[in-house]
């Protein structure tokens, strides 16, 4: 026996000790999902709600489809991830859910878990590959089963919605979908268009490289109610090399992202390194987030102050004062703090239109609409530029 | 019973659903079997002939580059490319005058290599079946049936009633193999068909083994559970010695990285927590970082390292 065995079970033990902090990072999912702010393994987890399901998701989510290692999907997850794509057909029959079935064990409960099924097949056999499903899953219901790549008039099929409303009164799926690869805008415009809604969401490819007729088309998926789910968000491609501190990856799940109706995106993550990166892009989302919230915060404590140029004062006051140019005129001299500049701007102003032109006004009694003191002022105005 | 109408109609279906609109017509018959010396065969020429058994009749047949393969299997054509996908081929089947539209759809997939041809096998493989003997290596259910014989994979499903599937999708996988070239298994698997391994648990990884991308490639089987109800053997396959020097290096420092704890013995083994797989001990000798993973029993895992250095 070479020197290798001479390593002590003593020290190996002492160190399996460690895996008890993944554990413990898991367990905060579910509270960062209902407060959405909390960092879970160095990521803080941005949430959508995919339309009227009402389940709050990770806008970066996972596909699962080409991850053969259980321990990856849960990396994802210990990065606070908590929505999960497979499908019936992944690497053969009930394969990836295995390994989604691995990865979920013991957290299920925090998480939400997406499987497809092939429209191929009668309503008995759409019904049979669910349960297959749950069975490779090792679960008792999935949050959502969609029908893998439809043609758009599949969803009009009285057998598939015959077996998707029976797979839902008997508690196995919770939601309904569709996927596309082809026709993608007429598969969702499908979906939206029909009358009993009886599809909740549209799992669709979208990238940077998509047209206008599906970006619409989402839109409109989106105001009906319909979770938009987008895949291919790098169209095919998977550069590592990093751009000013944003990989190409990243940029395009950003891209994505940007668009509000878009929900989520589940882009494949092969490795760890793909989880982190991937993941990190919710960092980045969420900076953003944090700056529109100091963008609201700003906008509220400017209110009153700031000239929405809206002229409705102008059209009140006796003397045609030109009050949204004076307005800007004191804005520059004190929010900008530039003197120079209002004094400069002012002088443009006609002189019938400036505040020579208020005359025997004994006071201003002019109201703003959007809350802005304007006999104030004026008075302003008048010490400024007097 | 359903009028013939809806069969034309589900047919139609299952033609755009399974084979995109790149058809073109029924496969010829079959030439003379190709033997491993010969140029390797097209994947259309070795789609069974129109009747590959009784009954069963050729709709359509389409062909598929790395651009078009998504148009047949949507998004898991992702799957293959990290396994040289050069060419596929598919066709349809039907039974003639059969109203229960059931169909055949036979999928016939040319990789970069036998070892690649294998790994995409392996990755299909884990589901339920048996293994049968068609090609270098076979799993049959009763949905479908996958082999790999040489640089080709071969996914066969059945969808609708038969009153005996398995033998449909046997005849027709049989069909195809005799048109392939015969070859052995690929020599790598030699490397971790060891005592204490489950050889039908091998699988070959073309991208990130473990979950590691500094890992680019290799082998993975699951142990017996003497050594861990999760342990496995790897077997990471470099270029050469020197990139196996770097994988064994960027792991170190991954560990590093992680604040994972790990320490070298006198003959260079690492034993390490890892991250994503728990205990863990690994080498490096010649272009193979080779190790196991997923372990409760350091004493005997040193020991199936021992037994998987001197199958390398």
């Amino acid at each position: 026996m070479k020197q290798s065995s001479a390593i002590d079970r003593r020290t190996f033990l002492k160190l399996g000790s460690a895996g008890v902090a993944g554990a413990l990072s898991i367990n905060r999912l579910a509270a960062a999902a209902e407060e959405g702010t909390a960092p879970i393994g160095g990521v803080t987890p941005v949430y959508r709600t995919l339309g009227r399901t009402g389940m709050k998701v990770t806008v970066v989510s996972i596909g699962a489809m080409r991850t053969s290692e259980s321990a990856v999907l849960r990396a994802a997850f210990d990065r606070g991830v908590n929505y999960v794509d497979t499908a019936r057909g992944y690497m053969g029959p009930g394969v990836n859910e295995a390994i989604v079935g691995e990865a979920v064990k013991g957290i299920r409960d925090k998480l939400y878990v997406a499987t497809k099924f092939s429209p191929l097949g009668t309503k008995e056999e759409i019904i049979q590959s669910c349960e297959d499903s749950l069975v490779s899953l090792g679960l008792d219901y999935v949050d959502l089963l969609q029908a893998h790549c439809p043609p758009p008039e599949y969803i009009q099929q009285d057998h598939v919605r015959e077996a998707l409303t029976q797979l839902q009164q008997d508690g196995k799926i919770r939601f309904k979908g569709i996927t596309t690869h082809k026709d993608e805008v007429a598969c969702v415009n499908a979906v939206v268009d029909d009358p009993e809604k009886l599809f909740d969401t549209a799992l669709v490819v979208y990238n940077f490289e998509s047209g206008p007729e599906i970006r619409e088309a989402i839109a409109r998926a989106a105001e009906a109610g319909i979770g938009i789910i987008a895949m291919k968000t790098q169209a095919g491609g998977y550069e590592k090399e990093a751009l000013g501190g944003v990989t190409p990856h990243q940029a395009a799940l950003k891209w994505v992202l940007a668009d509000e109706h878009v929900t989520c995106a589940v882009p494949a993550m092969v490795d760890l390194a793909q989880v982190e990166e991937d993941t990190a892009v919710m960092n980045l989302m969420a900076m953003t987030a944090a700056e529109a919230q100091v963008l609201r915060r700003y906008a509220e404590a400017i209110e009153g102050d700031w000239c929405h140029r809206c002229g409705v004062c102008e059209r009140a006051c006796p003397k045609g004062v030109d009050i949204r140019d004076v307005n800007r005129c004191v804005m520059y001299a004190e929010g900008y703090r530039d003197l120079r500049l209002a004094r400069e701007n002012y002088a443009r102003i006609a002189p019938e239109r400036s505040l020579a032109a208020c005359g025997d006004c004994a006071a201003c009694t002019l109201r703003c609409v959007h809350g802005i003191d304007l006999p104030n002022r004026v008075a302003r105005a008048r010490t400024l530029f007097a | 019973m359903r009028p013939i109408a809806a069969l034309a109609a589900g047919v139609a279906l299952a033609v755009c659903l399974t084979l995109g609109c790149a058809t073109t017509t029924a496969p010829e018959p079959a030439p003379a079997p190709a033997t491993a010396q010969a140029a390797p065969p097209s994947v259309e020429s070795v789609l069974p002939a129109p009747t590959f058994a009784e009954g069963w009749t050729a709709l359509e047949t389409a062909a598929y580059d790395a651009d078009s393969l998504f148009e047949y299997i949507n998004g898991e054509a992702d799957l293959y490319y990290p396994y040289g996908f050069r060419q596929a081929a598919s066709a349809l089947y039907v039974i003639e005058d059969d109203a229960s539209a059931t169909s055949i759809d036979a999928g016939v997939f040319h990789m970069g290599s036998p070892l690649d041809a294998f790994g995409i096998y392996s990755n299909y493989r884990g589901g339920r079946g048996d293994r049968i003997d068609i090609g270098a290596d076979a799993r049959i259910s009763d949905q479908q049936l996958v082999f790999y014989q040489d640089a080709y994979f071969v996914r066969v499903t059945i969808v609708g009633r038969h009153d005996d599937p398995r033998s449909a999708l046997a005849a027709c996988g049989t069909a195809i193999a005799d048109r392939l070239p015969e070859s052995a298994p690929p020599s790598e698997l030699a490397l971790i068909d060891i005592d204490g391994v489950d050889p039908d648990t091998a699988v070959y990884i073309a991208q990130s083994l473990l979950g590691y991308a500094f890992f680019p490639r290799g082998l993975l089987a699951n142990a017996a559970e003497d050594y861990g109800a999760r342990a496995r053997v790897f077997v990471v396959l470099a270029a050469d010695d020197a990139e196996a020097e770097g994988c064994l290096a960027a792991y170190l420092a991954y560990l590093d990285e992680r604040g994972a704890t790990h320490e070298a013995a006198d003959d260079g083994t690492v034993l390490a927590q890892d991250p994503l797989h728990g205990g863990t001990l690994i080498r490096c000798r010649g272009p193979y970082v080779y190790g196991a993973t997923g372990l409760d029993n350091p004493d005997a895992a040193a020991q199936l390292l021992d037994t998987l250095d001197a199958a390398l």
